[in-house]
């Protein structure tokens, strides 16, 4: 259930598994209930078509808590410890796509007495149009 | 109705906005866990949560999305609708369990304008009741006025 990766078995360009999972109007309404932040634009399309983007998108934290659900996934306590990320937002995400989100292993290091593990991590639509890209670190123990 | 809304003009870069608070009740987190659709057992009661090294449930990583956001620190007035994120880092350094009370620390690390686009960058720590430090984070959004 916490599965750990080791550093031995890890290698450079080596993918976790990937989310791939919708993102709904409905999710959309609910993080601004749970955050409590009414932002128009992921909730009101009046709002919404009077700004670049037309319609409303999705809040950026539910793509990124997908990718932390890849890294917890693979590192387990690891990741809830000491992991580290950091996303840019790059296309909007819209109610009804489909997003994959993943991460590909960038780079493995010591680091003073550590092992660290650096992932490239992005998002992409149900296009293929990548929606956010960005890295993350986790340090692993062997 | 009109409640007074944050400017972007009322913001300057070092500045820190009253301590908050934040209290992690698993009603939070079952809400959090059905937006977000993570089914891991660390984060449900039950038997193989109780048998993790946490030894019970605990709130998922990326709950630091809500729980140290920008709202418990900038309370008082409005955001301006519109805000867009751009960029979100997280760091995180210890679990956060259920019953938790975190301190919340919220201050201003950047303010810019590019391409006559307003940019501000906020950061958020979080401390547990036991003084521990669980996540350092920092946004940066577009604000629309």
């Amino acid at each position: 259930m916490t599965p750990k990766r080791s550093f031995a078995d890890i290698e450079v360009n080596q993918e976790l598994p990937p989310v791939v999972r919708p993102v709904l109007q409905e999710q959309m309404y609910q993080y601004g209930e749970v955050s409590g932040q009414y932002n128009p634009l992921h909730r009101d399309a009046g709002f919404a078509a009077t700004t670049r983007f037309r319609q409303p998108i999705a809040p950026g934290p539910i793509v990124l808590s997908y990718l932390s659900e890849v890294l917890t996934q693979a590192h387990g306590a690891d990741w809830i410890r000491e992991g580290e990320i950091e996303v840019r937002f790059i296309l909007p995400v819209r109610a009804g796509d489909t997003i994959k989100v993943g991460a590909r292993v960038a780079e493995k290091r010591a680091e003073g007495r550590r092992n660290l593990v650096v992932y490239e991590v992005y998002g992409e639509n149900q296009e293929g149009r990548r929606v956010l890209g960005g890295w993350a670190k986790v340090p692993v123990e062997g | 109705m009109s409640e007074a809304e944050w400017l972007f003009d009322d913001f300057q870069i070092g500045q820190e906005f009253p301590p908050a608070s934040y209290q992690v009740t698993p009603e939070a987190i079952a809400e959090y866990l059905a937006v977000v659709q993570d089914q891991n057992p660390l984060y449900y009661e039950g038997p193989l949560a109780r048998a993790s090294e946490f030894g019970g449930p605990i709130a998922p990583p990326s709950m630091a999305t809500v729980y140290a956001s920008l709202r418990p620190g900038l309370r008082g007035k409005a955001f301006p609708p519109g805000t867009v994120m751009v960029m979100m880092y997280f760091k995180f350094l210890a679990p956060v369990k259920p019953g938790d009370t975190l301190a919340l620390r919220t201050w201003v690390a950047e303010k810019y304008q590019r391409r006559s686009s307003k940019y501000l960058t906020f950061a958020v720590s979080a401390q547990n009741q036991r003084g521990e430090m669980v996540a350092e984070s920092r946004r940066t959004l577009i604000w629309p006025k």
